[in-house]
């Protein structure tokens, strides 16, 4: 077995003339991994390659260092969450993750009792005797976890695990995977929520169109980012003159005014010297007397980053 | 063989629903009403009727050759309605939608991820479709029999017993294969075949009906010696129904052609991509 996780080399995968994939390389080692993504990015197509669901229309895809396509051995080691549901309305969840469980090789006995341990484990000890129309969409999702998790397998593959859980079922699912990353098993969690990701993991992929966009820690990211323009809003009594102290210095590209509706204006700024800004914007504040009562900025989060590399992708930067 | 009885036990499972046993007694039924008909009236029992019509056919007929040829006349009434509709029908009803539900309701990739679990899930559900067909189509046939005007039961029980296990067997296999290659319109392409080739080409007296599970069926059936040696000599009959190879041919030929089926099945599910765009960007 290889020690990468997953070895991409180049991979496409088209639809007809429809890009899934474009051209993504990568290789990552084993860990704990959020694909983040808007809708329609190529998340799902992407692991569906990892699961060899789909042949790359050019390229290789390995995981664990084999080819996922028809890999029985490789099977042994995955557990999948799909997506979407596509579990039988009239079957319990007992019987239905004792059924995947077995499709993976356990004996009868064995399986009943992981599909016990892991719907306990997902919070559905109660209601895995109910038909799984009954459920609701939480309940649902949960199931799926406990089927993915059922034959114990090294590599967890996670399509929007958060779809649909409500504050306390998205804590709780946390609270497994959190478990699941801290046993240092590997695992790849797709969504186009960037908060439910941070909680798990500070490793990301970000993908648009089909390309990956960035990948590595945040603080990676960032650095990638130190050459395009930084967000910042500064919420004040008399933005204009603000606004203008700050284009006198040269030290925004661009900037907006909006009225708030309470007390005073917000003034968002952008800017390709932040760190000039940052030095100097204190001087200003205190030199004519200005009054603020808030700078804010997004750094710190994905999103802001997500925004960037959007943003740089587009070509709008 | 673990994962193939799961799959089996479960698919079984699911098919114990109101509607289904529905369809099952359905199919069950069918011959049993059809041959209830005959016997309350026809006149298959009245053995000098028969000999009389025989006679005014300018055919010598004695009581034993009438009783003969009620038999004979009532066995393969039996026999198309038996194993060759009921059975073509429960195995067709059962086995051609068998890919194309995983694939509508989206329950396909849990069984695409899992070791062998494309060849699991096929063959699960073909011996399903076996059983299911088989067993109705059993049932209506031990009924038939028993309430038919026929002298020898037991032979004809053993011997259409034998053809519909065939039967249920060759037809599943093929309606899954039909499924699997054509899985968006199955049930169609399944009729299409059936009207096409088992219920038309099988008839044509010709060399190419010998390709079809018809004539391997009906060949089984006159390879009994069933048919009377008046009708054997007939050339039309010959070539429709009686063939030259043997029984355990006739057998071998059907367990081939039901192998073949599975195979082009299983292969098909282990080289096409069944996860659509559609599907795969559903997030």
């Amino acid at each position: 077995m290889s020690k990468m996780l997953l070895e991409l080399d180049q991979v496409t995968k088209l639809y007809g003339t429809v890009i899934g994939v474009n051209d993504f390389s990568m290789d990552l080692e084993p860990g704990a991994y959020g694909l983040l993504g808007p809708n329609g990015a190529g998340k799902s197509t992407l692991l569906n390659l990892l699961m060899g669901q789909l042949v790359p229309t050019r390229g290789t895809v390995k995981v664990m260092g084999e080819l996922p396509r028809n890999n029985r051995k490789l099977m042994r080691q995955l557990g999948f969450c799909p997506g979407f549901e596509g579990m039988y309305a009239r079957t319990n969840a007992k019987d239905w993750v004792t059924l995947c469980a077995r499709l993976q090789g356990l004996s009868k006995s064995k399986a009943t009792r992981r599909a016990d341990e892991c719907l306990e484990l997902v919070g559905m000890a109660n209601d895995m005797t109910r038909p799984i129309s009954t459920y609701s969409r939480g309940m649902r999702q949960r199931t799926k976890l406990a089927q993915a998790i059922a034959h114990e397998p090294s590599f967890l593959i996670l399509d929007e695990p958060f779809s649909g859980l409500d504050p306390i079922g998205r804590a709780e699912m946390t609270d497994v995977l959190r478990g699941w990353v801290e046993d240092g098993k590997s695992v790849i969690i797709a969504s186009h929520v960037l908060h439910e990701i941070e909680a798990l993991t500070d490793r990301f992929l970000l993908i648009c169109g089909g390309r990956l966009l960035a990948s590595g820690t945040a603080a990676e990211v960032n650095e990638l980012l130190s050459e395009t323009p930084t967000e910042l809003s500064v919420d004040c009594e008399d933005a204009y003159r603000l606004g203008g102290l700050l284009v006198q210095g040269q030290l925004v590209d661009s900037m907006r005014i909006e009225r708030l509706t309470h007390r005073g204006e917000r003034l968002h700024l952008q800017t390709s010297a932040s760190g000039p800004l940052m030095g100097e914007l204190p001087n200003l504040i205190h030199q004519h007397h200005l009054t603020v009562y808030q700078v804010s900025s997004a750094d710190d989060s994905l999103q802001t980053l997500f925004n960037s590399l959007m943003k740089i992708h587009r070509g709008e930067l | 063989m673990n994962s193939l009885l799961a799959m089996f036990g479960f698919e079984l499972k699911r098919l114990m629903t109101p509607a289904r046993f529905f369809w099952w007694a359905c199919v069950a039924a069918f011959p049993v009403c059809i041959v209830l008909l005959l016997h309350t009236f026809g006149d298959f029992s009245d053995v000098e009727s028969m000999r009389r019509r025989m006679a005014s056919s300018r055919q010598i007929g004695s009581p034993e050759q009438a009783i003969l040829l009620s038999d004979t006349i009532l066995t393969i009434v039996i026999y198309y309605l038996a194993p060759g509709i009921a059975c073509m029908l429960g195995a067709l009803l059962t086995a051609s939608p068998a890919v194309a539900s995983e694939l509508e309701q989206h329950s396909w990739i849990y069984f695409a991820t899992r070791p062998n679990g494309l060849f699991h899930l096929i063959v699960g559900k073909y011996l399903v479709a076996f059983v299911w067909a088989v067993s109705s189509t059993l049932l209506g046939l031990w009924i038939s029999i028993a309430i038919a005007a026929i002298d020898n039961k037991w032979h004809v029980f053993v011997t259409l017993t034998q053809i519909t296990i065939l039967s249920a067997m060759a037809y599943s296999a093929l309606y899954m294969m039909i499924g699997t290659l054509f899985y968006r319109r199955a049930m169609i392409f399944c009729v299409a075949y059936t009207a096409g080739v088992e219920l038309g080409m099988s008839f044509v007296p010709a060399v190419i009906n010998r390709l079809t599970i018809q004539y391997r069926l009906r060949a089984l059936l006159f390879q009994e010696d069933t048919l009377p040696r008046l009708m054997r000599n007939e050339d039309g009959f010959r070539n429709l129904f009686i063939s030259d190879t043997s029984s355990f041919q006739t057998v071998f030929w059907l367990v081939s052609l039901t192998a073949v089926f599975l195979a082009v099945a299983l292969t098909s599910v282990q080289v096409r991509e069944f996860t659509g765009a559609a599907e795969t960007e559903s997030t």
